[in-house]
């Protein structure tokens, strides 16, 4: 199990990341640092992203949707039907390339971002809409 | 004596001259005598010569008559023969008219027999039917290609054929074609085999019409499935490939963005440009596989649309935005109009901004420094318009038929040097249509340019 976590400050958002490609998650992570009260913790396919989730409580879950094992549709999907408050509210964040925004919709997504044409600073600031 | 000599005697001795003396004399009366004599055999010479003469200027006449008839007779001959050179070469010319009325035919015939030769041996499949469609021949290849015979076809209609794999909106498109005595051309048409195979054919049907009828209907096919095959993988190729591009593409660009914005660390003048110069070398990328991701979807018929109700005024207000530091580079004048109320339309909202941006940052691109550019919303019944004029380089005239084909650029553009791949466009126009919308625009060379799409306005609730 990959588990990392970067920062730790009093009043920090907890976000979760889950992505499979290596260079991506480092880069969002570096980014994320830079924002003061984030702590980032991260899983790099959908099976260890749900167990991360169900443990940590995340503020956020930023996922890709594309992965081995646990495709982030399907993690997104157990979550929301892990049966507690929690898992029905908590804000969801699709980055991705695949087109399955009605999907994505459908679980309540908060939004929904076309990873390959966007800026990590879009992203940031977009994440920030939905958690403050 | 004879009276010539008597008026010269008269004249030279007086009227008296009997009565002179000399006269009287015997000698001299010898002398007269004998010259009387003379005259009188003169006059008798005279006389026989003057009869002579007139003995011989009859018998002139009489051959000279002779002579004129011969003459007259011979110049008759002579017309004659002439009568008979014109005859002849009347005849000889009418010999060379039916020589070259011969050699006509002949090069007719082999003008049949080419063009015969020619669709009998001919490559692709070649069938005549009936105005009603009934088989009246088939070439060689219609024989290879569907491994009917030529007598198994005859009569039959091309029906024989058909195939469950054709669309029905082909076949009624091309039963409309026939209807109408109209050409209809398609690469979309299966067609089966005598063995129950399957091919994808090209097929062009037209009709020959004389006197405003149609007398039969030509149709060309040939087996395409191969092609199309390689098209698909083709097309399959370019998406995977750059479905494995964007990821690399994307991390480039953000650990980019961290360099280019210094929240790592400062950088000196000249990292800072070598790193400008990466990331607008990555936007290129990202931006033309993108394309080219959009065109495989297209032709594989995997495109999604995500069709929801979006306002339109918002969108382009957004993509505006996004635009106005290009524009701001560039020292021109933009513009934007809403004039109408109901900018809400039934549409993507991720490829409407794709569209937006594109007619927008073309705009920016093909007007020069200082140029003008209005953007315009507003409504043309039912439908929501949005326009985009420039008063850049105008599009020249022969090369508007061509603007929204794949991979083109005007001529004006390319050597102006700016950059592009020539596929926004008509990327555009596939997204639009599919939309329900329509694309299009005005043009005058030197004078500038405005874009359009139309789509309809979504119902009012």
């Amino acid at each position: 199990m990959q588990e990392e976590t970067i920062t730790t400050e009093i009043l920090t958002k907890k976000i979760l990341l889950v992505e499979d490609n290596p260079a991506l998650l480092k880069a969002l992570q570096m980014r994320f640092k830079l924002e003061k009260n984030y702590e980032i913790i991260s899983g790099n396919n959908g099976q260890i992203g749900l167990e991360i989730a169900l443990m940590k409580k995340p503020d956020i879950i930023i996922t890709d949707i594309m992965m081995p094992e646990l495709d982030g549709m399907d993690m997104v999907r157990k979550i929301r039907t892990s049966g507690t408050e929690w898992a029905a509210k908590v804000p969801v964040i699709f980055l991705t390339n695949k087109i399955r925004k009605n999907e994505a919709f459908m679980l309540n997504a908060a939004d929904y971002i076309v990873k390959s044409d966007i800026d990590l600073k879009d992203i940031v600031s977009r994440i920030k809409k939905k958690i403050g | 004596m004879h009276k010539v000599l008597k008026r010269q005697l008269r004249r030279s001795f007086g009227k008296d001259f009997e009565s002179q003396d000399f006269y009287q004399k015997k000698s001299f009366q010898d002398f007269i005598e004998k010259v009387g004599d003379f005259y009188q055999d003169v006059d008798e010479d005279r006389k026989l010569y003057e009869h002579s003469l007139k003995i011989a200027s009859e018998e002139m006449q009489e051959k000279n008559e002779l002579l004129e008839k011969e003459v007259k007779d011979l110049q008759k001959v002579k017309d004659q023969i002439e009568g008979l050179e014109g005859l002849k070469s009347a005849m000889l010319n009418i010999l060379e008219d039916l020589q070259s009325d011969r050699s006509g035919m002949e090069i007719q015939l082999l003008e049949t027999e080419k063009f015969k030769l020619a669709v009998e041996n001919a490559e692709t499949g070649i069938i005549i039917t009936t105005p009603n469609q009934k088989i009246i021949y088939v070439n060689d290849a219609v024989e290879k290609l569907t491994e009917y015979s030529k007598k198994e076809l005859i009569g039959k209609t091309p029906r024989i054929l058909k195939s469950s794999k054709t669309s029905a909106e082909i076949y009624r498109e091309l039963s409309d074609a026939l209807k109408y005595g109209h050409a209809f051309n398609t690469e979309e048409m299966f067609n089966k085999k005598k063995n129950g195979e399957e091919y994808q054919a090209s097929l062009s049907v037209y009709p020959v019409i004389k006197n405003g009828k149609t007398q039969f209907f030509v149709g060309v096919q040939s087996d395409i499935t191969k092609r199309k095959e390689l098209d698909r993988s083709k097309t399959e190729f370019i998406s995977i490939a750059s479905h494995q591009l964007r990821t690399p593409l994307s991390s480039l660009r953000w650990y980019l963005e961290m360099l280019e914005d210094q929240s790592m660390g400062d950088l000196n003048e000249q990292q800072k440009e070598m790193v400008e110069q990466c990331s607008e070398s990555n936007r290129m990328m990202i931006k033309l596989v993108g394309e080219l991701l959009s065109i495989s979807r297209l032709e594989m018929g995997t495109f999604e649309l995500n069709i929801e109700k979006i306002d339109l005024g918002k969108v382009v207000k957004s993509v505006l935005a996004e635009s106005l530091v290009l524009v701001k580079e560039r020292n021109q004048k933009i513009t934007f109009d809403i004039l109408t109320k109901n900018t809400k339309i039934m549409a993507d909202e991720v490829h409407c901004r794709q569209t937006i941006l594109n007619f927008i940052s073309n705009a920016v691109k093909y007007t020069p420094e200082n140029g003008e550019i209005n953007i315009r919303l507003k409504e043309e019944e039912n439908k929501i318009v949005f326009e985009v004029e420039d008063n850049g380089f105008g599009i020249p005239e022969k090369e508007k038929g061509k603007i929204f084909t794949k991979f083109f650029r005007a001529e004006n553009a390319t050597k102006s040097q700016i950059d592009g791949t020539g596929l926004g466009l008509y990327i555009v126009k596939q997204i639009i249509e599919k939309i329900g919308g329509t694309v299009g625009f005005d043009s005058t060379e030197g004078q500038g340019t405005t874009f359009y799409f139309k789509i309809p306005q979504a119902e009012k609730t």
